[in-house]
């Protein structure tokens, strides 16, 4: 072997290492991507979705239709015009809360602050008694204001489409 | 005859390689270890040898094993023999012998010789640079594959995660509505209210005043104006008593109205 073909072997054996550094990194980034990407794709995107275990449910009627509306707008006008009918006097209607019960219905929990009496109240009551297919009421209190008038705080529960 | 003719050798002559001279004898060691035969051989080479140790080289190979000793069979060989041009390139010189009756291939290391294993090593680099050549060819292109790979399905991850979060979502809160809306099925704050005032209307047809009201899905608590006769009250309507000091207090519990 001359001089010369011993140096280009000793270059070839170094072009060899330095070849094969080459290709371990660069399986050890393919081998890193295929992780991340496995990895990404175990991660749990939220809870299972389960069949409906809770009890059985039975879409009701809803008790008004939104018609392009907020469920906002159309409940507060809602209200205001059917306790006004009962003798209550509405100061403040919140309807943020809007969850879907299926079938295209929503429940919406609506707080409800009014003026009104013990007998306003009693008829509220009975509205929602009658309509309780579509209503049901969470909670009232009644109590007197800082002027003496009856003050009314109901919580209800509204099927809506 | 052609030129080409396989049998023709155009490689130079080799130089004849010398008749080396190697004095054997048997040897009875206690340890079957060539290791450790070859250490006891030197700590007695200068009995075992009649040339200076410092001018001998040895060998053993063993020959059998006889009433729990094993036999050896020394060679020894004089250092300066192994300094002929001849065994220049070899570092091991193997002469074989007949020994006791059998035939032993004595294997001397010649400390003298050209070291070539880089020579011989280095025959195979370009053939081995080629091959690296091709995996890490190979190599970097799966990487190249496997970083687009991993851009186009990061994202398409991320949104088919995000899809399934939101319809997760969107069951726990749809069960969790139901679930509102079903707790009040069989009896709610107005239907306790309703009860808790027809109760009254049965025991006192005029009614009483109250100056405050609170039902829920659980009970209903009337606060009665001051000057009524709640005691009186409670007992026409066969409720529980009032716990603590509450008297103007009448609470219509789950029991009562449910």
């Amino acid at each position: 072997m001359t001089r010369r073909t011993l140096w280009l072997n000793r270059g070839a054996a170094l072009a060899a290492v330095g070849l094969t550094l080459v290709a371990l990194t660069s399986a050890l980034a393919a081998g890193r991507d295929l992780r991340a990407v496995t990895t990404a794709g175990d991660r749990p995107g939220g809870a299972p979705i389960t069949a409906d275990k809770a009890a059985p449910w039975t879409p009701g009627r809803p008790l008004l239709r939104r018609n392009g509306a907020t469920a906002e707008i159309a409940i507060g006008e809602h209200l205001n015009g059917r306790l006004a009918e009962l003798g209550l006097t509405v100061l403040a209607v919140d309807a943020s809360n809007l969850r879907p019960l299926g079938g295209g219905l929503h429940l919406a929990e609506v707080r409800v602050q009014a003026l009104g009496d013990a007998a306003a109240s009693a008829a509220v009551a009975n509205w929602i008694a009658v309509n309780r297919e579509a209503v049901r009421l969470k909670s009232l209190t009644l109590g007197l204001g800082p002027t003496r008038e009856g003050t009314v705080a109901l919580v209800l529960l509204m099927v809506i489409a | 005859m052609p030129l080409d003719d396989l049998s023709l050798d155009l490689k130079p002559a080799s130089a004849p390689r010398p008749e080396l001279e190697v004095m054997t004898r048997v040897l009875r060691l206690p340890t079957r270890s060539l290791r450790q035969a070859r250490a006891i051989t030197r700590l007695q080479l200068d009995r075992l040898s009649p040339l200076p140790v410092a001018d001998t080289v040895f060998e053993l190979a063993p020959l059998g094993h006889e009433a729990g000793e094993t036999v050896y069979a020394l060679g020894v060989l004089r250092r300066s023999a192994l300094a002929d041009p001849a065994f220049g390139a070899q570092r091991i010189v193997a002469v074989a012998k007949t020994v006791g009756g059998q035939d032993v291939v004595f294997r001397f290391r010649n400390a003298g010789a050209v070291d070539d294993r880089e020579a011989r090593w280095l025959r195979h680099a370009p053939r081995a640079a080629m091959v690296c050549l091709g995996l890490a060819a190979v190599a970097l292109a799966g990487q190249l594959r496997a970083e687009q790979w991993r851009e186009r399905r990061l994202p398409e991850i991320a949104a088919e995660q995000r899809l399934a979060a939101r319809a997760a979502r969107l069951v726990a809160q749809q069960a969790a509505a139901r679930a509102d809306w079903a707790a009040l099925g069989r009896t709610d704050a107005a239907t306790r209210y309703l009860c808790a005032a027809t109760r009254i209307a049965a025991v006192r047809p005029d009614g009483v005043a109250v100056t405050g009201a609170a039902a829920d899905g659980q009970r209903v608590s009337l606060t009665l104006a001051p000057g009524t006769d709640a005691a009186s009250l409670v007992a026409a309507l066969e409720l529980p008593p009032a716990a603590g000091a509450q008297t103007l207090a009448v609470t219509f519990p789950s029991e009562v109205c449910g």
